[in-house]
């Protein structure tokens, strides 16, 4: 199983996530402002076109068969677990104050495009740790922490 | 229980493939009795969570740690005895802190057995395709049947 492989599993698993926990999180969401709502993924989009002609070139270093040596597999797992941190405290922080559902899915919206570019631009072994940061932050939300 | 396969002709993939079968069995099961059987249909988001929490990580590891060569992997692996006993002890160990860490905090009997397997689960599969490790193996192997008798006994 190559390494460009797993990178698409990681970013695939890392979106059913953010779904997940939007939907976990906006079960408790009574009203809907259909305007609102509508409107809330838009501002997402546009920052990832922007972001996506900024960038035009497609950074892919995927290195298939060479094995990480010792001081780089530690930055690798250290920036897993940061980003992990990060989006734990992130989404329980956010959990806790957005009631409704459009804050919930401007975010959720935010977090996708973030996941989009780093799998279209950005392949290296960086973007592949902090799409795993994402993915397993989400997950440990969704058993400890809602 | 020798096949070739069409990359590599020399890994043997019928026994590791039955742990890994065995162990997914085991997770369907603690699944289909954390949903089905406790008929509570708020659990459902806790059951997944637990199910997926291990599943990035492995994923991660699978990433980092490329496959290593058949004559690579034959050479520092653990003796037959030696994998055994480690069955053992890492079930024995796994068995008597887990059900005394349940009994003394009242914290993990619903959740925790679904996410240990569930990360058994994830490494047997790591173990079928990067690194075929004895040792990994016992632990493994030591590790679903500590949690099989805990919550069959135990909990």
């Amino acid at each position: 199983m190559n390494r460009s492989r797993l990178f698409q599993f990681q970013t695939w698993l890392s979106v059913i996530l953010v779904g997940a926990t939007t939907f976990y999180f906006g079960a408790r969401a009574e009203m809907i402002d259909l305007f609102k709502v509508v409107i809330a993924p838009f501002g997402a989009v546009s920052l990832l076109i922007f972001g996506l002609f900024l960038s035009q070139q497609k950074k892919v270093e995927f290195e298939e068969g060479e094995t990480y040596g010792g001081r780089r597999l530690l930055r690798a797992v250290g920036l897993a677990a940061i980003v992990g941190l990060f989006v734990l405290v992130l989404v329980t922080q956010l959990g806790s104050v957005a009631l409704q559902w459009h804050p919930l899915i401007f975010a959720a919206s935010m977090l996708t495009a973030g996941i989009f570019f780093l799998s279209v631009r950005v392949r290296n072994l960086a973007s592949m740790s902090a799409l795993t940061g994402i993915g397993e932050g989400l997950a440990l939300v969704l058993l400890f922490f809602a | 229980m020798m096949r070739a396969s069409g990359k590599d002709k020399e890994r043997n993939h019928g026994l590791e493939a039955l742990a890994v079968a065995m162990a997914g069995l085991a997770l369907l099961a603690l699944g289909y009795e954390g949903i089905v059987i406790g008929r509570n249909w708020e659990q459902v988001p806790r059951v997944f969570a637990a199910m997926i929490v291990p599943v990035p990580i492995a994923i991660f590891a699978g990433f980092l740690f490329p496959a290593k060569s058949r004559a690579a992997l034959d050479r520092g692996q653990l003796s037959i005895r030696g994998s055994i006993v480690l069955c053992f002890v890492s079930g024995a160990v796994l068995l008597v802190g887990g059900v005394l860490l349940a009994r003394l905090t009242g914290y993990g009997a619903e959740t925790a057995p679904l996410l240990i397997e569930s990360a058994v689960f994830s490494a047997s599969v790591l173990n079928l395709r990067v690194s075929r490790s004895r040792a990994l193996a016992a632990v493994l192997t030591g590790t679903s049947i500590a949690i099989t008798l805990a919550v069959v006994f135990f909990l």
